[in-house]
């Protein structure tokens, strides 16, 4: 199942769904890029991600790089049970992914 | 099966790890064996075993397993690594070999031969043999790890991936979960390496992780979770214990590591963190890549390099400075893209010298004899292709060796050698080519006996006079052998002069040097690469020949009266020496007229002078060979061919082949008069 990406530019966020492995990785990094260059923050909502890997929880500590790098608001919304599988598996501390709510 | 199908992928490295096992196993002959000899036996016999499974190479996953548990009682002190182990570890070897062939090819498999290795192991595995290497505490210690059982210890691991691992299917979560199966953890991942949003590759993996581990488990069994793993990350595992305890901490600084018994699998930890380092780097730097898309490459290069060439030509013709600035920098680039595909295919000749290990070892036994092989020069680089094609000619020459050179045991001692025979198998660079040797120390070749069987079988007449070199060079004549008996490793007369042949078709040359008692060196001479020649360009009519400066000693002019015939040949005086001399333009039947003073080429070939008549020489030329194609591959007198710089084709002279033909040519005449 692909990915896929809904933008809405006047609110900066940008809610994605679906399967988040390498190739839709190299998809969501060109977005986030283009996010964060035109905004000056993003919002990404992921409660819709049904799968994902390593892969997306680098790809989302390096968004956060980034927006930190350029002084800018990067904030993960949603919950979603893969990413906090693929946190506990790899003991990445998901509230290490910055502003993550308590509850959705 | 494509060459990048993953079963492919599973044999090549199945052979890199059964040619690892060899070498380990040849190596530990006559000397004590360490907790690292057994460390890598085990782990090339068990990645074998996981991967077979994997790939549906049951029999062999089956097999296997019976040597892996021979080891690890091995690791554990139970076992000694005797001699009668590390002979069924080489005959368990070339088990894995026939069945991964058998299962490859669909053939029935060689069962019988698995039941019996797999008895004689048990049997081992049973009692302890009485040719053992006694396991020193050291060693057994090394391979154990900490004490074996009843008391949890503190480990501090750190599991570092390369960036690729994820290229090649591994899940660094997967680990963690079997380390977490060991006992009790503690897990930090560190994120620092992961790179800002524009610079990452989604494909790499950029975490890495501290573990904090106390279990009851050694440390090789913290070892075989990342069996799979550790020639793909950096892995550290030290025991910590209680004086010098250090505790991990959350932060990105690592502590040093503690001064007790450790086991550094690849690099130590180091004090900062930091990008992957220059090993790590190094070990992902590697690229498999087919042999027919290298070969492509270097035809597609050397179409580039002919078309460079007109290139330059072409714009001579104009005076232009921006178009001949241009031109010259695409000579430069088209120059040094050459050397670097023609350098892609060097490859050391050490993974050749590493099979006659195994060869003096079987033969040695097979003989009776006590023979060591030296080898030096292992990195020396050549062509791809020169190295294929060279094995079997040294084959042929090690067997010869053993068989008729070195003598027994008994017979050494009686004439005050050492009771071991030595072959030192050598190489190295000397301007263009490559020098192999193949030394022996043992009996040397008689003179006298090859000019006694070479009179016997009417090869030279008896009034001959040779020199010991000439006489030498007897042996390579097919049929020569002046074994007193065909042995079924020699004897047959039938080796010598396919070495010769195997060798001239590489562009090489063979000589000896013997002396009776001392012993006989061989020197294979080699080019580098047989995709690029180094010629001597010369015209005949209006046609262009490559000569191959290797066997070009210089060229002199022939004035039409000092041409003669001497016994039916030509003949020309150089220097006192009479030279015979081939017209190139009566070989390929020239038809403009022959100019009034022309030039003799003078060739040296097997120890003689022959000259090659053209109508100029037109100077050196480095080139890159064009094969004939498969409808004039067959054609004696010429090797390849080259497209010049004007788009005219100059054929490459097999030079051994022409001097064929002309015999021959001389044989016909001679017969029909």
């Amino acid at each position: 199942m692909a990915l896929t990406t809904v933008e809405d530019l006047k609110n900066e966020s940008l809610t994605i769904s679906g399967s988040l492995g390498l190739s839709e990785a190299l998809q969501l990094q060109e977005k986030l890029l283009h996010f964060l260059q035109e905004s000056a923050s993003l919002t990404l909502e992921i409660g819709e991600i049904e799968v994902c890997d390593i892969t997306a929880l680098q790809l989302f500590i390096a968004a956060r790089k980034t927006a930190a790098a350029s002084g800018k608001t990067f904030v993960i919304t949603g919950k979603t049970a893969s990413l906090e599988d693929i946190c506990e598996q790899l003991s990445f501390p998901l509230r290490e992914l910055s502003h993550l709510p308590v509850e959705a | 099966m494509s060459q990048m199908n993953p079963v492919n992928i599973f044999l090549v490295e199945a052979d890199e790890l059964l040619a690892k096992i060899e070498e380990v196993v040849l190596d530990l002959q006559g000397r004590e064996p360490q907790g690292e000899d057994i460390n890598q036996l085990f782990r090339a016999f068990h990645t074998i075993k996981g991967s077979g499974a994997m790939f549906g190479f049951d029999a062999v996953a089956d097999f296997t397993h019976h040597l892996e548990n021979a080891l690890d009682k091995v690791r554990e002190g139970q076992l000694p690594l005797s001699e009668a182990l590390l002979e069924l570890i080489l005959a368990a070897k070339d088990q894995i070999k026939a069945l991964l062939d058998a299962t490859k090819n669909e053939e029935p498999l060689p069962a019988k031969k698995s039941e019996d290795i797999i008895a004689a192991v048990s049997a081992l595995c049973g009692g302890v043999s009485k040719e053992s290497h006694p396991v020193s505490e050291a060693i057994s210690e090394d391979a154990r790890g900490a004490e074996t059982t009843g008391s949890q210890k503190r480990w501090k691991v750190l599991f570092r991936p390369h960036a690729r691992i994820l290229d090649a299917g591994l899940n660094p979560a997967l680990i963690l979960r079997d380390l977490r199966e060991l006992g009790e953890c503690r897990i930090i991942a560190h994120s620092e390496d992961i790179p800002p949003l524009e610079a990452i590759k989604p494909e790499d993996c950029y975490l890495w992780w501290e573990v904090e581990l106390l279990t009851e488990k050694n440390r090789n069994d913290i070892f075989d979770v990342f069996l799979f793993v550790d020639d793909r990350a950096e892995i550290v595992i030290e025991e910590v214990v209680p004086a010098s305890a250090t505790r991990i901490e959350s932060s990105s600084t690592v502590t040093e590591k503690a001064p007790t018994d450790k086991e550094i699998i690849s690099r130590p930890i180091k004090a900062e963190t930091s990008a992957p380092t220059k090993a790590s780097a190094k070990q992902d730097s590697g690229v498999r890549v087919p042999s027919e898309k290298l070969d492509l490459l270097v035809n597609l290069v050397g179409e580039l390099v002919m078309s460079q060439s007109r290139l330059m030509q072409t714009a001579s013709r104009f005076e232009a400075a921006d178009l001949a600035v241009s031109v010259e920098a695409i000579e430069r680039l088209v120059s040094e893209l050459r050397d670097c595909v023609l350098g892609i295919r060097m490859m050391p000749i050490g993974a050749t010298f590493s099979r006659f290990k195994r060869l003096v070892h079987d033969l040695s036994a097979e003989l009776g004899k006590e023979v060591a092989l030296i080898t030096e020069g292992a990195e020396t680089e050549l062509d791809k292709t020169v190295l294929d094609k060279l094995g079997e000619p040294l084959v042929h020459l090690i067997r010869n060796s053993i068989d008729h050179g070195i003598e027994s045991s008994g017979k050494r001692l009686e004439s005050g050698k050492p009771q071991k025979g030595t072959i030192r198998l050598t190489a190295a660079h000397t301007g263009s080519n490559v020098v192999v040797t193949i030394q022996d120390d043992g009996r040397g070749i008689d003179p006298a006996v090859i000019r006694a069987k070479a009179l016997e079988k009417h090869l030279i007449s008896p009034d001959a006079i040779l020199t010991d070199k000439e006489t030498f060079n007897l042996i390579f004549l097919p049929g020569f052998s002046t074994a007193q008996q065909v042995t079924k490793v020699s004897g047959r007369g039938v080796g010598m002069d396919v070495v010769k042949r195997q060798i001239d078709a590489l562009r090489g040359s063979v000589n000896i040097c013997s002396k009776v008692g001392e012993g006989t060196t061989i020197y294979l001479t080699l080019p580098l690469t047989l995709a690029i020649i180094d010629g001597l360009l010369v015209e005949v009519g209006s046609d262009q020949y490559i000569v191959p400066m290797a066997v070009v000693m210089e060229n002199v002019e022939l004035h039409r009266d000092k041409r003669s015939l001497k016994n039916g040949r030509n003949v020309i005086s150089v220097r006192g020496e009479l030279i015979p001399y081939i017209r190139l333009r009566e070989i390929f039947d020239a038809q403009e007229d022959e100019p009034e003073i022309e030039r003799i080429v003078i060739l040296r070939h097997e120890e003689q002078h022959i000259g090659l008549v053209v109508d100029k020489v037109l100077g050196s030329h480095q080139t890159v060979i064009q094969s004939l194609g498969r409808f004039y591959k067959d054609i004696a007198l010429i090797s390849g061919s080259t497209i010049m710089g004007d788009g005219r084709v100059a054929l490459i002279l097999d030079v051994p082949g022409l001097l064929n033909y002309v015999d021959q040519l001389n044989v016909t005449q001679a017969c029909s008069r």
